[in-house]
């Protein structure tokens, strides 16, 4: 027979502690070592009794709280876990969150039961537990399974869902939406891209470029009765490819002379600015050539695809060649924005065509500022410090 | 057809899946009652059916009303097979029986079934409708007796009468046992049947007990104990309580109005008061009773048997403020008024809390241990069993031992069985405390203090206001008399020596008092109590089976109750303590082994002698080793008396001494333990060295564990602490300003079970088994530090195997500030909080977890300044710190530091206007909270709403999938917390007092484990009485 030894209290309890490292695929063994240290109990047979005894009672509650927690509408309503609403809150936020650097590793796939298999040996590597990895891809695989399905803005969709931090539920909404629209992310030259950074980026495009995305309804006048929206629904998670295809019909700017003067007029701006900065007459006309097929060819969801090794390639480098400051680089995309809009060539056409160029243009050149990051702040701080200063709008 | 019960089935939720490939399920429900029975609509494809099914009518019998629970059973519809079971849910219906609580019954209860546990949850209403004015020609008067868990006289009600003890047992067999049926149907129907019989068998024994209660002209039964025996012989299901008259208060009763009531009255002119008791009956019916001042308890003892009054409670003979506390006997020749109908057989009270006053005189624990053997009870002769009869042998003799030492009743009383040999040898143990009450408390208008119930409920306020929310003994009038011993001459049951009293010199004090009763305020005390336990193991050679089994048992008894004393008293002298409160003794056997626990919180009352001085003595004269352990010891005891706040008044330890008297017997000097270390001696207390020395290991792990400050354990209810030290509190806190008081309470509910012999198939010690029992729970409480453990209760069982299964419950109360120390241990204690926060932000949490919380939190900042992101994220990280400190969120939510004097810290996106999260109350309306204790500690009870009384199964059949039998036990046990918190809820409380989970009996083996617990306490509805300091932030 075995030894039973189990505390039971009417209130739930939980020791962040040990949950902490319990969600970090910690083994109990492991554990044990860790909160007799934590504890700072004397490493007597009796001690060490009584906190294996409460390191599996914990552990065994966790287990027992983990089925609630993989759909939290039942965690609020369980008789079993006595609890007030914060912790609730707190077991979830800490259960859904996720390793950066793992995650980034999982971007833009597929998320099923069946590729989960070739993901394992990647945690290895990464030096997380593979009970760890486990947990976070299965999130992520739960999550998208029943909010992809949804309606209306995800992140709100999850939060309704999951009862999740804000923050925590941008970040789960930006996979979703690399994932949905499998964006390409491999690849030596988006290597050093951090989370933070797509995570970014698709914020910027969920909330410029989708069915969801405010501009989207205001731009199209709702689209309601538009037989995509029937189909695929109202979601951040779906491009507006309407609204790409239409990108189409700024081609005219394309044309030599209206590249000229466009050319120039942003030169006039950037030299308007008094730094001093001159850059090359080739350089400029080649991006904003650049800048202008990406937007006219996004509309082909392959090209969607590779969007950002597009951007890298063909903006982001050049500008690192010529060693622009990100100032610069800012300036020069608002000012070919802005510029256009002020060709004569743009007036006389349709009055629509400005508000898409914003809406294409607003979302597109946050996308570069971010993917182009300033390489002369510490790169592993990168992560951080832009995060805190481009936020996503509200 | 007195009665309807009409019952409503609204909705589920949370259901399984029962149909793998749609993963849905098509629910219906089946209710029945008695013989009849209505199925609902099924609900198809849904985990969250709604019915709103229309109002199930059952016309009821009384007695069906009474014994038959209402079932619900959930089933998944299947066309083609039979039905599956989902789950099922017992309502208990008696509680809607009792007059005040006879509304609706609604509430999302959880659907159980006995393999699986909790499945979903089932909201249903249920109302009872009477149809007959005239109750009493239609009802069956036991209806309305009302019962209660607690052992104190219920808050809201006024106590007219005690009348004494009722008890009834009755049998059934077990269709566990009947192997017969047992091979055809499932475990599941058999659990069901049983869980039936379990709730049938309790319904007949309340309509029974309530039957003899009515029969005895009294209408309610207090600190009711309830105990299943289960062996070869059957089921027996025995009943033990304290049969009262009780009154309840008005109706809008609040615990404010009624103080305001008693201010009033204390101005008003006495014509007025006189016209205001009239009119309003019910207050000047309140029992008053005399708070001080008593005759000495020396001369009334005398005339106790005929000093019954001439007058049953009616308030025409002009004494409308008299409670009459009527303790009859079938040995005492009736009272001169013949009143026999309400008089109970014997004068013995299950009550353990007892107003100041009633007790006018201690005089000690009274037990009897009685061993039967016993062959198969038919079921036919239920009526000839002999269990009646034994125990009626037992509480003779209980009678026979208060009788000799001058009592009038047995207070705290407890009976308690132990099964050996597959239930063919019983061991029937019953204990008490020997009392005089006070029969005739008369109280002129002119005391200031109100009646008992109003003087707990005015406990409640003025802690309220101030800032001790725990009912604590307030000495405020000192009397000594209650500790005088009964009668001047002893006789050889009583305490070996005795002395003069320390306070007034008169009357005549034992050395040492043990009481199964709890603390009473007024007593003259000192220091703080703590919590005294012995523990005896003792292995005998031929196992207990057949007669001489029995007689082997009831050989070895007296060996094992003289050392657990014996174990009391040097533990007692050790903490130079004097009285245990609150004993509980435990004996059980198994089939060679014989367990005993003795628990009790231990005290020092200044009436009595202090304990003599522990001194070591050897025959050997070789010095040197006595000395040394005299040396270690007497340094041990002045720690352990100044951790408990004995040691600073200046007094000679000695000074006891001179006032003993001559007279005292040599007693126990002669008898020896069977180790033969310790003995009795007038001059003190001697510890005899054995030549091989294992007398000093022997005593030094005697000493018990007494925790660190922050924690108090005690083995009673209700913790004696003196005045004084309160007072230092409240000084402390006019200091520091008022402290946030925790609103919180923990109930736990500690199960450990063990083999008792090792691999070498010896015994093994139990000292370290308790102790680290004890330790253990201590450090799961160490979250709430500075806190006290209440009602700290060990029931212990043993197998046939050897198994020993520990279960401890009781509760946690936080403090605001340590309990005791001089000002200033907050700082101590942030100072210790300091170091742990710096060193563990990086070892507990991964670096990957930190990066995250850096880099998530900004963008979450978005609509604030940057400055408020850079405020946020402290608080952040605060609360981080404190949740790596191992300062549970889980309590408070996030409310993690606030103990600890550090701004609140919340989690940021608590604090945005996210409205989603942010919306939801901070304490959940359906929060239950759960209490061992009688009283309320920091809420006011508002009503009763009924008695919780529920024996739940569970079996599981694959133990392996659920870690063992330790998940096993933790998914049974979470599970009967669940349900009795749905239950409370559905039946309009929010607070179960006195839970105790009175039973646990666990059955595994290979792959399969099976448990019965039996669960048991009052249903309340409570009212914080204090804002909860988070809501207002």
């Amino acid at each position: 027979m075995d030894v039973v030894d189990v505390f039971i209290t009417n209130r739930c309890y939980f020791d962040m502690k040990i949950y902490q490292l319990w969600l970090d695929g910690e083994r109990e063994e492991g554990i044990c070592k860790t909160t007799l240290a934590m504890e700072q109990m004397e490493d007597t047979p009796q001690s060490k009794q009584i906190v294996n005894s409460y390191v599996s009672d914990q552990l065994r509650t966790f287990h027992l709280l983990e089925k609630c927690l993989h759909s939290p509408p039942e965690l609020i309503n369980n008789p079993v876990f006595q609890m007030t609403d914060a912790c609730r809150i707190f077991l979830l936020e800490k259960y859904y969150s996720f390793d950066r650097h793992y995650v980034r590793t999982l971007l833009g796939r597929k998320y099923s039961h069946r590729a989960r298999r070739s993901f394992e040996e990647e945690c290895q590597k990464m030096g997380i537990k593979q009970n760890s990895c486990y947990r976070q891809y299965e999130n992520i695989r739960r999550i998208s399974k029943a909010v992809v399905p949804m309606f209306g803005p995800s992140a709100k969709n999850i939060q309704t869902s999951f009862f999740l931090p804000e923050s925590l539920c941008w970040d789960y909404a930006c996979i979703l939406f690399l994932s949905v629209q499998r964006i390409d992310l491999p690849g030596a030259r988006l290597a050093d891209l951090t989370f933070d950074d797509l995570a970014h980026c698709s914020t910027d495009l969920m909330k410029g470029w989708t069915l969801g995305s405010p501009q989207g309804a205001m731009v199209q006048k709702l689209p309601m009765d538009s037989a995509a929206v029937n189909q695929e629904g109202i979601s951040d998670l779906r491009i507006d490819k309407d609204f790409l295809y239409s990108m189409k019909e700024f081609r005219f700017l394309l044309e030599r002379d209206t590249m000229e003067s466009l050319k120039r007029s942003v030169i006039q701006t950037l030299s308007g600015r008094g730094t001093g900065f001159s850059p090359s007459q080739e350089l400029l006309r080649d991006l904003c050539r650049n800048l202008l097929i990406m937007a006219l060819n996004l509309h082909h969801s392959k090209q969607l695809k590779i969007i950002f090794t597009d951007v890298m390639e063909k903006i982001v480098s050049p500008l690192k060649t010529a060693a622009w400051s990100r100032d610069d680089v800012s300036a020069f995309l608002s000012a070919f924005m802005n510029r256009a809009q002020d060709l004569n060539e743009f007036k006389s056409r349709d009055a629509r065509l400005s508000g898409m160029w914003r809406r294409f243009y607003t979302a597109f050149n946050s996308c570069v500022l971010r993917l182009f990051r300033d390489n002369a702040v510490a790169p592993a701080n990168s992560s951080l410090a832009p995060a805190a200063t481009t936020l996503p709008k509200k | 057809m007195p009665a309807t019960v009409k019952v409503k089935i609204c909705e589920a939720r949370n259901l399984p899946i029962m149909d793998r490939g749609g993963e849905t399920t098509d629910a219906f429900v089946e209710v029945r009652l008695a013989n009849n029975v209505f199925k609902t609509e099924v609900c198809r494809r849904t985990l969250d059916p709604k019915w709103d099914s229309d109002w199930f009518k059952f016309d009821v019998k009384d007695i069906e009303l009474q014994e038959d629970p209402l079932q619900i059973r959930i089933m998944d519809y299947d066309t083609y097979s039979s039905h599956d079971a989902i789950g099922k849910i017992y309502v208990d219906l008696t509680n809607m029986l009792v007059s005040e609580n006879r509304s609706s019954y609604t509430g999302w209860l959880p659907i159980y079934d006995t393999l699986l546990g909790i499945r979903g949850q089932l909201r249903i209403e249920i109302r009872l409708i009477t149809f007959c004015v005239d109750m009493k020609s239609f009802w069956h008067p036991s209806q309305n007796v009302l019962f209660f868990a607690s052992s104190l006289f219920p808050t809201g009600f006024h106590v007219k009468r005690i009348i004494g003890l009722v008890d009834h047992v009755i049998v059934a067999d077990d269709p566990e046992h009947q192997w017969l049926i047992d091979k055809l149907r499932t475990p599941r129907s058999t659990n069901e049947a049983r869980q039936l019989l379990f709730m049938k068998m309790s319904g007949e024994l309340r309509r029974k007990i309530g039957g003899k209660v009515v029969d005895l002209g009294g209408n309610a039964v207090i600190a009711l104990q309830q105990r299943i025996d289960l062996g070869n012989m059957g089921i027996i299901l025995r009943v033990i309580g304290t049969a009262v008259v009780i009154e309840k208060m008005r109706t809008e009763f609040t615990v404010g109005e009624t103080v305001l009531d008693t201010a009033n009255r204390s101005s008003v002119s006495p014509v007025d008061r006189r016209r205001l008791a009239k009119v309003d009956i019910v207050p000047g019916l309140a029992p008053k009773i005399k708070d001080t001042t008593l005759r000495d308890g020396h001369e009334s003892t005398n005339e106790y048997g005929n000093k019954v009054p001439g007058f049953d409670g009616i308030p025409e003979n002009g004494h409308d403020d008299m409670t009459k506390f009527y303790l009859g006997s079938s040995q005492e020749s009736d009272p001169p008024e013949g009143r026999t109908t309400s008089s109970a057989e014997f004068p013995f009270l299950t009550i353990k809390h007892f107003p100041n006053g009633l007790i006018k005189s201690l005089g000690g624990t009274v037990s009897c241990k009685l061993v039967k053997t016993l062959e198969r009870v038919e079921q036919d002769d239920i009526n000839q069993a002999p269990y009646a009869l034994w125990w009626k042998e037992v509480r003779s003799e209980v009678f026979r031992l208060m009788k000799s030492i001058g009592c009038n009743a047995v207070i705290g009383y407890t009976e308690d069985v132990t099964l050996t040999d597959m239930g063919n040898i019983q061991l029937l143990c019953a204990s008490g405390t020997a009392a005089v009450l006070d029969i005739t408390l008369a109280v002129n208008d002119s005391t200031t203090e109100a009646s008992w119930s109003t003087t707990l409920a005015k406990d409640n306020i003025s802690k309220e206001q101030s800032t001790l929310q725990y009912p604590e003994m307030v000495g405020v009038s000192v009397t000594c008399n209650t500790f005088h011993s009964p009668s001047g001459i002893y006789t050889e049951h009583a305490a070996p020596t005795s002395s003069l009293c320390s306070v007034c010199r008169t009357g005549s004090v034992p050395d040492m008092l043990l009481l199964t009763i709890e603390p009473f305020t007024g007593m003259p005390i000192k220091g703080t109590g703590t919590l005294i336990q012995a523990r005896v193991a003792v292995r005998r050679n031929r196992t207990f089976k057949g007669e001489n089994g029995a007689r082997e048992l009831s050989e070895a008894l007296p060996f094992v109750e003289f050392e657990l004393h014996s174990q009391i008293s040097t533990k007692l002298r050790l903490l130079g303590l004097n009285v245990v409160f609150g004993l509980k003794v435990d004996i059980k056997c198994g089939s060679e082994v014989i367990v005993a626990l003795a628990t009790g919180t231990g005290l020092y009352v200044t009436a009595l002698p202090k304990p003599a001085r522990l001194t070591v003595f050897s025959e050997k004269q070789s010095a040197a080793e006595p000395l040394d352990l005299q040396g270690k010891l007497d340094g041990l005891i002045e720690q352990q008396m100044r951790q408990l706040g004995l040691t600073d008044e200046k007094e000679d330890l000695k000074s006891g001494r001179p006032s003993r008297l001559l007279k005292q017997t040599p007693g126990h000097g002669k008898r020896r333990k069977t180790t033969g270390s310790r003995q009795y001696s007038k001059a003190g207390f001697i510890i005899d060295l054995e030549d091989d020395s294992s007398g000093s290991k022997d005593l030094l792990s005697l000493v018990d564990y007494l925790p660190s400050k922050e924690t108090l354990l005690f083995g009673s209810e209700v913790c004696p602490i003196q005045d004084r030290l309160r007072q230092l509190r409240h000084a402390e806190y006019s200091l520091t300003g008022r402290p946030e008081v925790p609103f919180e309470l923990q109930n736990f509910c500690r199960v450990w079970r063990s083999n008792l012999l090792n691999e070498q198939d010896e015994l093994m010690d139990i000292l370290p088994v308790f102790k680290t029992l004890l330790k253990d729970i201590v450090f799961r409480a160490r979250v709430y530090r500075p806190c006290r453990i209440c009602g700290l209760e060990f029931r212990i069982s043993v197998t046939s195997d050897e198994e020993l299964l520990v279960l401890a419950i009781g509760s946690i109360l936080p403090e605001p500030v340590p309990l005791y120390g001089p000002a200033g241990p907050l700082k101590a204690l942030l100072e210790i909080k300091r170091p742990q926060r710096q060193n563990n932000g990086r070892s507990g949490v991964s670096g990957s977890d930190e990066n995250s919380d850096a880099t998530t939190f900004p963008r979450f900042a978005t609509d604030g300044a940057s400055a408020s992101a850079h405020l946020g994220e402290t608080l952040h990280r605060d609360s981080l710190a404190a949740s790596s400190t191992g300062v549970s969120l889980s309590k408070h939510g996030i409310m993690a530091g606030s103990r600890h004097r550090i701004s609140p810290p919340r989690l940021p996106h608590l604090m945005t206007n996210n409205t989603l999260l942010s919306e939801a109350p901070f304490r959940h309306p359906s929060h239950v909270e759960i209490s061992s204790l009688s009283f309320a500690h920091a809420s006011t009870i508002k009503r009763y709403v009924g008695n919780l009384n529920l024996v739940i199964l569970r079996e599981c059949q694959t133990l392996r999938e659920v870690e063992g039998p330790s998940g096993f036990i933790q998914l049974a046990l979470s599970d009967v917390y669940a349900m009795v918190r749905a239950q409370a809820l559905a039946s309009g409380g929010n607070m179960i007092l006195s839970f105790h989970v009175a039973q646990l009996q666990i059955a595994d083996s290979y792959n399969q484990a099976q448990c019965i617990i039996y669960v048991s306490g009052d249903m309340v509805e409570a009212e914080d009485s204090m804002s909860f300091t988070e809501s207002e932030a």
